[in-house]
């Protein structure tokens, strides 16, 4: 039952490797009962709301078979544009840091489907040349911002484990699930992913939904590049955080495969939950900073693994030799 | 028995001068004890040390002597470190908020990315120390004190070791070119203000060009070499600076695939370093570099130990707890060697 679970439920897996998670940590702290505490849960759900908007774009593009690596790009710029115009008015500097975020992925988009071309050259190249106008626009300095007030409310405690930022980033992830599950946009990116080709002959507009895709993917990672600056008070053209890494995890340990066509918001939102409750309670367990590292690389691991087709299709014949007793009864003959 | 008397009474005097002695020698220890250390006012304290990263030899020698003197302190001493990563470390900044601490000493990733976090530690009364790192001016009310070196001061040395250099190799002036840590916040910038404020007086010195080499040896010596290529036309470079030593022995090695002669004769490329490291060390030993910058991580760890020691101890600390730092050339390199080498 557990095996058909996991194959056929998008969010099955995620959700076991989640459970598997807390409960190994809860093993491991067993006796100091610190890890289901408030602080724990509060911990995990910033790790959500820094990475998660990164995560779901990026997890989205792999969806449908691409992968968008210019939002290590579109987050450092979008935090250098917000801080620079966004000193009075802070909504003057996230809309523009959200417009030049959708441009370059609409761009990009456009080039990936214009020329048919993969999406790692032309996002790479996306990269490059974000990442150095961000240079540019900072002239390689760590850019203050002053508004101190947007800094503190942003992170600000509400109802003890949300703030702005991780409800913010929660919301969209549940109107995301909503447009992917319930509207054929949904069906079409499965369908993309999965064969292309079919796809078009469906009658599935995939240059359209591509090109959105990327402009999705831009416009989050600019948001998520906002908060994090606005929070920080301050800008970096090195960018404040290493997102596309915990990104990609995410992504991946909540069921997107980077061969595309699997993969839902929902699935990504969890696997972000993975890698917050992870380092959450590795801290909560007094783990040396490198063990975080090697065991979220383990986790990673063992879900790519437990990933391959050929895993389940060998589990799947396990089933079906145990079944008719064959293995037992070689077994007993033995 | 009357005989034994004035024996007795010799013995009990022998006795009572022992115990006099005894008891001064006590007391004596009490007091000697009480002014070394005041140890055991921050025993049982829980302390976060929160590291920008981990990686790098400078920093694991700061934790390990923190480490061990917060040991000797009775301290209860957990480490983390954020890999660079801003963001992160204001999680981490905000998970020691909420597992309160007793107190957070703080290796800022960000100047500026650091002091939201830092006004909530303040508003949840958990007191800072910084380290090694300074942050955005205006804002020392968010901390106890910060630890660690005067990196203008620095700067202003190196500035002078340049001049010395060139002046070594008989140059009353010359093109040079610096190749820095990283520029864009914290220590580089700061550094490389004092270098300018020096050079400033020596107009024959023109600084060609400014390199930020992030701290790292790779790219420094990628740098160097594209510039002796770039100058190589126009005379070429009298002397190159690397802001750490990694980066100057990089530097060196440069020239010599370049095959520019490294010295401080009149024609040679001289090359001044910072952060003593071991490397540096070798380098004026063998003569290929003119100068360092002491920079000792294992002073830095014991101070911070010391300072929060001092802090639970009820003292006054100074805003500014510096670390004395020195030139360092071929005439004092081996009264270094050894703390430079870790």
């Amino acid at each position: 039952m557990s095996l058909a679970f996991l194959r056929n439920d998008p969010h099955g897996r995620p959700l076991v490797t989640f459970v598997l998670t807390v409960l190994l940590l809860v093993v491991f702290g067993a006796g100091q009962g610190a890890l289901l505490s408030p602080a724990v849960v509060r911990s995990t759900l910033e790790t959500f709301g820094d990475t998660g908007l990164v995560a779901l774009g990026l997890g989205l593009t792999m969806v449908i078979r691409e992968f968008d690596l210019s939002v290590v790009g579109v987050f450092s710029v979008g935090g250098c544009i917000a801080v620079l115009t966004g000193n009075t008015d802070p909504w003057t500097g996230l809309l523009l840091a959200l417009a030049l975020g959708m441009i370059a992925g609409l761009a990009q988009g456009w080039l990936i489907v214009r020329l048919r071309l993969g999406s790692i050259g032309i996002t790479l190249g996306g990269m490059l040349v974000l990442s150095g106008l961000a240079y540019v626009l900072s002239e390689n300095r760590s850019l203050p911002y002053d508004n101190m007030q947007v800094a503190l409310a942003l992170t600000q405690p509400i109802a003890g484990v949300f703030s702005i930022r991780s409800l913010l980033t929660l919301a969209f992830f549940v109107v995301a699930a909503l447009v992917v599950g319930t509207t054929r946009i949904g069906r079409d990116l499965i369908a993309i992913g999965s064969d292309r080709r079919a796809a078009m002959i469906a009658g599935v507009n995939v240059n359209a939904i591509i090109v959105g895709v990327f402009a999705f993917s831009g416009a989050t990672a600019a948001l998520a590049g906002v908060l994090v600056s606005y929070s920080l008070a301050s800008a970096s053209p090195a960018g404040l955080s290493d997102v596309i890494v915990p990104a990609a995890t995410a992504a991946i340990l909540g069921g997107v495969s980077l061969s595309g066509g699997t993969g839902r918001p929902l699935g990504i939102a969890i696997g972000m939950l993975i890698l917050g409750v992870l380092h959450a309670g590795l801290n909560v367990l007094g783990a040396p900073p490198y063990a975080e590292q090697i065991v979220m690389g383990a986790v990673l691991l063992v879900v790519a693994v437990a990933d391959g087709p050929l895993l389940l299709r060998r589990l799947g014949m396990t089933k079906q030799l145990i079944k008719p007793g064959l293995i037992s009864g070689a077994h007993r003959n033995g | 028995m009357r005989i034994d008397a004035p024996v007795r009474w010799r013995l009990n005097a022998q006795r009572l001068s022992f115990m006099v002695a005894l008891l001064f020698g006590v007391l004596a220890g009490l007091c000697l004890g009480a002014g070394t250390a005041d140890a055991g006012s921050s025993t049982g304290k829980k302390v976060l040390m929160l590291q920008s990263f981990a990686a790098h030899p400078y920093v694991v020698a700061i934790i390990k002597s923190f480490r061990e003197r917060a040991a000797s302190y009775g301290m209860d001493v957990t480490v983390e470190a954020a890999g660079f990563d801003a963001a992160l470390q204001a999680r981490q900044i905000e998970d020691a908020i909420a597992r309160k601490y007793d107190m957070l000493v703080i290796q800022a990733v960000s100047e500026q990315g650091v002091v939201p976090s830092l006004i909530r530690a303040k508003q949840a009364n958990i007191p800072v120390i910084l380290s090694n790192n300074p942050i955005k001016p205006g804002t020392e009310n968010l901390y106890v004190t910060f630890v660690g070196q005067d990196q203008n001061e620095m700067g202003r040395i190196a500035g002078k070791a340049i001049v010395d250099a060139l002046k070594a190799g008989g140059r009353d002036g010359g093109k040079i070119a610096l190749i820095t840590g990283a520029l864009s916040e914290g220590i580089g910038p700061r550094r490389l203000a004092g270098i300018k404020e020096v050079l400033a007086s020596h107009p024959k010195i023109q600084i060609a060009a400014v390199e930020d080499g992030h701290w790292s040896t790779a790219p420094s010596e990628q740098i160097a070499g594209q510039l002796y290529a770039r100058f190589a036309a126009t005379g070429g470079l009298d002397l190159v600076y690397g802001m750490a030593d990694n980066q100057a022995v990089a530097a060196i090695k440069a020239a010599q695939a370049a095959g520019i002669s490294v010295g401080f004769g009149p024609k040679q490329l001289a090359v001044v370093g910072g952060n003593c490291l071991k490397e540096g060390i070798d380098a004026i030993k063998a003569g290929q570099m003119y100068a360092t910058i002491s920079q000792i991580p294992t002073d830095l760890g014991r101070k911070e130990a010391d300072a929060v020691n001092d802090y639970f101890a009820g003292k006054t600390l100074p805003k500014n707890d510096l670390l004395p730092v020195e030139l360092i050339t071929k005439a004092n390199v081996d009264q270094w060697q050894a703390r430079c080498t870790y």
